[in-house]
């Protein structure tokens, strides 16, 4: 436990070092002033209503989770694998008193913490933005259980890149593979609707299934059981990979 | 121990994967309320237009402001399709006024009712139009449906789910409910944008006397209920939008409209053509575009251009000689000042075959070549004509063009009375 | 004798056919080892191995008592290592390198990593982002690293890297104090037979993934006039068989 807490902390460490993770929440805030500006235009101007008080936050949500979201996590995650093994930096990690279990481990969980991070801190720049935006009072509830939801699809994206960081023997080679297949998943997904469930990419949305007045609380369970059976094939095929590499 | 250690991450990674297709098998299986409702609509659509003899439908459409009606448009469709023939009644309410209409049609006449004094119309149908489309067609079966299908599905998106499915007395009832928290960004944006600048723009609402979207405009809410009954059809259907939106005032309003479709009678439903003995009725043909007082002549001045001034040069004349069940002979001549040259069509004779086309008279010459030529004519006002020379009639027989690029050439003839 | 290391059967093969064969080898407690060999004879995979960086075909060793394959976590507890060049994380400062290492150990504090910064020289440029280091700053950086928790087992693969003449006199005097003052046992690569010789007392050959010999430097010198003098023979006699 304590060398995976070593582990997880020396993780965590090194992304909230990189700027990367800077530019993540930089850029994070930006899209939400942009957004706040846009419906403030869209409303004073053009007389559009875009949004409720409570959907600023859950507007600003389904955009970042198919775009800035996404590619931060693609960032950090194949900086965390590929890009440590091509700069050997991974050599000090894997010659500390730490299995290579342990060391995969605690690299998921310091990302499961950094797409925390960024959605916990979007989630209150947007309400604090919606302030200004709208009148009334957000539905706090709702807009927390949305992007609480948010984490898995995004947990099994980070999941299906760091698979690709053990595949790939570059950092751009692994960042096209993972554009590839994220444009692969979410084009399938639209092409054939009737199966979209077999793509995690379609679950990138799911939160919807919670703001109704209706919850259809057995598809909720089968889009979880889907993103479960997602990340333990990831996590699995991943550490497979990491643990057969030689350095 | 290494074996072991492989084996373990082999069988956490099968188990992931059946995990993974179990779950999504069966929630492709279910499928969403969306899709069910999407089959249904579909099989209603075949059904009614291949696997029934006859069936009546009963649409009403009506929109508020405010919860005040201010337009609303009630039909009663009546289809045989066996007969190949639709009956339709029905009330157009708008700016309280209701207006009643009534028409018949089948493969021979369409008779259509005067409700200002109660006299009928009857139109015999063009000989060439019979028999050429149904009455009802299977819209899934074009090809666009099938893009606009893969489009609404992706449209729809994650919205599929918000239809649910009850069942109750074999009948299936699909209900569907957004409100305003719940429509996505993109969907309102676009639906307020339409809303605002097409659908309810400055001259409609002047025209519907209804207060102007200003600001603020947003979808309120949208819901909608259908029942298919145990052979798969939707029987009754009810939709509902509403959008709030504030004046120039700053006055909210909520506008709304409402649809309902209802379909009955199936195989039960009589369309029989009305009963015209003692009402006064006009009858026509449909298609004949000419008749005999268009025998007659119709001249068209050969205008040029000399310095600043237009100079006549003389006259184009077009004589119809004689009208026959649609069916026009005639003749065409040119009377020009003394020493002037022009592009002359020449002099000819023509005639047109009423069964030629459907959509206009055609008329066939001989030109000053010898050669066969097609010209188009049309009524122009009352009493004139609108010719073209030398045409050529596209593939389809919808559309034609003309060959001739003759300044002085004016397609307008004018009647000459004596 | 405590057997700090013990190496048995030890086989890697590469795609290429390189790689190392059969390596059987034990070093006791305290020693100073000198794995001796020329470029690609295999001296880095069989250190690798070691410590974990990769996996062998066939074969294991024992650090400490643990085998690494089976109790990495055990095995490495109380073992220092340099791989290669040293490569800390460029965005990062020396301490904070340091740092990273150091969370392993509860009992590491500023003061430790302090001290093993003076002990290498680079107390100076402690919040130093290491992108700026020279080579020679970042080995002594990784030696700083390596010794961090004091370990009993310290594996340097050609930590002569780098150095310049200074730096290369001053890392053997602390090979040799630590082994006296702390009984740290070491395990060093080099190509350089000189450095070997002044530094080691005890040498292994390395020659075409095969071990040739194993002889305390002493009773190498009581043969020989020089290390590289029984090198060569070494090689020799068995080299291309």
């Amino acid at each position: 436990m304590e060398t995976l807490k070593a582990v997880y902390i020396n993780e965590i460490f090194k992304i909230s070092k990189k700027k990367k993770f800077f530019l993540a929440l930089i850029f994070s805030f930006f899209s939400v002033i942009v957004a706040a500006i846009a419906v403030y235009f869209l409303n004073n101007f053009a007389g559009i209503r875009i949004t409720g008080s409570s959907d600023f936050s859950i507007m600003v949500l389904s955009v970042l989770s198919y775009t800035l979201f996404p590619l931060f996590i693609a960032f950090i995650c194949i900086d965390m694998f590929v890009g440590e093994f091509v700069d050997q930096t991974i050599k000090l990690t894997l010659t500390c008193p730490a299995p290579r279990f342990k060391v995969f481990l605690g690299k998921i969980l310091a990302i499961a913490s950094f797409i925390m991070t960024n959605l916990f801190f979007v989630m209150v720049s947007s309400l604090l933005v919606s302030i200004f935006v709208s009148s009334s009072m957000p539905n706090l509830i709702k807009v927390f259980l949305a992007y609480i939801m948010e984490f898995f699809p995004l947990f099994v994206f980070a999941l299906m890149v760091v698979l690709i960081s053990n595949i790939a023997k570059g950092t751009t080679s692994a960042f096209m593979f993972t554009i590839f297949i994220f444009l692969v998943f979410n084009g399938l997904g639209f092409v054939f609707p009737y199966f979209k469930s077999l793509f995690f990419t379609s679950s990138f949305d799911w939160y919807t299934l919670f703001l109704g007045s209706y919850i259809n609380s057995s598809k909720i369970i089968r889009l979880f059981l889907i993103l479960l059976g997602y990340s333990i094939m990831l996590f699995t095929a991943g550490y497979y990979l990491f643990e057969k590499k030689d350095i | 121990m290494k074996f072991n250690k492989k084996s373990k991450i082999f069988g956490m990674f099968v188990l992931g994967a059946v995990l993974l297709l179990t779950s999504a098998f069966a929630d492709i299986a279910l499928g969403s309320g969306y899709y069910n409702l999407k089959t249904s609509i579909k099989t209603t659509a075949a059904e009614l237009t291949d696997g029934v003899d006859n069936f009546s439908v009963d649409l009403i459409a009506t929109a508020k402001v405010d919860g005040k009606v201010f337009a609303e448009s009630i039909s009663n469709i009546k289809y045989d399709i066996n007969k190949q023939a639709i009956e339709i009644s029905g009330t157009d309410l708008q700016k309280g006024k209701t207006i009643e209409n009534y028409s018949y049609h089948d493969e021979n006449q369409r008779i259509y009712k005067n409700f200002e004094d109660g006299s009928y119309s009857v139109i015999e149908r063009h000989k060439s139009r019979k028999n050429d489309h149904k009455i009802i067609e299977n819209p899934f079966e074009e090809e666009q449906a099938i893009d606009a299908e893969t489009i609404m599905d992706a449209l729809v998106g994650g919205l599929e789910n918000l239809i649910q499915i009850e069942e109750t007395d074999n009948k299936k009832i699909y209900i569907g409910n957004i409100s305003d928290k719940e429509i996505p960004s993109l969907v309102n944006a676009i639906s307020s944008f339409v809303f605002k600048y097409s659908l309810l723009d400055e001259w409609t609402v002047e025209r519907l006397n209804i207060p102007s979207p200003k600001s603020n405009i947003y979808v309120k809410e949208a819901s909608g209920k259908a029942i298919e009954n145990e052979e798969g059809i939707l029987e009754s259907s009810i939709f509902t939008a509403s959008m709030s939106a504030k004046d120039s005032k700053g006055i909210e309003h909520i506008y709304t409209v409402e649809f309902s479709i209802d379909i009955k009678d199936i195989n039960s439903t009589l369309v029989s053509a009305p009963n015209l003995d003692g009402k006064e009725v006009n009858y026509t043909k449909e298609g004949y575009e000419f008749d005999e007082k268009f025998i007659g002549q119709y001249k068209s001045n050969i205008v040029e251009v000399e310095g600043n001034s237009f100079v006549k040069r003389g006259e184009r004349i077009i004589e119809i000689t004689s009208v026959a069940n649609g069916n026009l002979k005639g003749s065409y001549y040119e009377v020009y000042d003394d020493g002037y040259e022009t592009n002359s069509l020449g002099s000819f004779e023509f005639s047109s075959n009423y069964d030629e086309s459907e959509h206009y008279t055609i008329i066939n010459y001989r030109n000053s070549k010898g050669e066969m030529k097609q010209g188009v004519m049309h009524r122009s006002n009352m009493q004139d004509l609108y010719v073209s020379f030398g045409v050529e009639i596209d593939g389809d027989g919808r559309g034609y063009r003309s060959d001739i690029s003759d300044d002085s050439f004016t397609s307008e003839f004018v009647r000459v009375f004596e | 004798m405590d057997k700090a290391i013990v190496i048995e059967n030890l086989s890697k093969t590469y795609k290429n056919d390189r790689g190392i064969q059969d390596i059987n080898l034990e070093v006791e407690r305290g020693e100073i080892f000198g794995f001796l060999g020329p470029n690609g004879a295999g001296k880095s995979t069989a250190m690798k191995i070691m410590v974990g960086l990769m996996k062998a075909d066939k074969g294991d060793v024992w650090i400490n008592g643990y085998s690494v394959t089976k109790d990495y976590e055990q095995a490495m507890k109380n073992v220092g290592s340099i791989i290669e060049n040293v490569v800390p994380f460029s965005y990062l400062t020396a301490y904070d390198n340091m740092k990273l290492s150091g969370r392993f150990n509860s009992q590491i504090d500023e003061g430790i990593i302090d001290n093993c910064l003076e002990i290498t020289g680079l107390i100076k440029y402690k919040n130093e982002k290491v992108k700026n280091y020279s080579l020679g700053m970042k080995q002594r950086l990784g030696l700083a690293m390596a010794i961090l928790s004091k370990p009993n087992i310290l594996i340097l693969d050609e930590p002569f890297n780098g150095l310049d003449i200074q730096g290369m006199v001053e890392m053997r005097e602390l090979i040799i104090n630590l082994s006296a003052q702390e009984n740290t046992t070491f395990f060093i690569s080099s190509h350089l037979i000189h450095d070997i010789e002044l530094t080691c007392n005890k040498v292994g050959i390395l020659y075409n993934g095969k071990l040739l010999g194993v002889d305390s430097t002493k009773n190498i010198l009581k043969n020989y006039s020089s290390l590289e003098n029984y090198y060569l023979s070494e090689v020799d006699l068995n080299g291309d068989s």
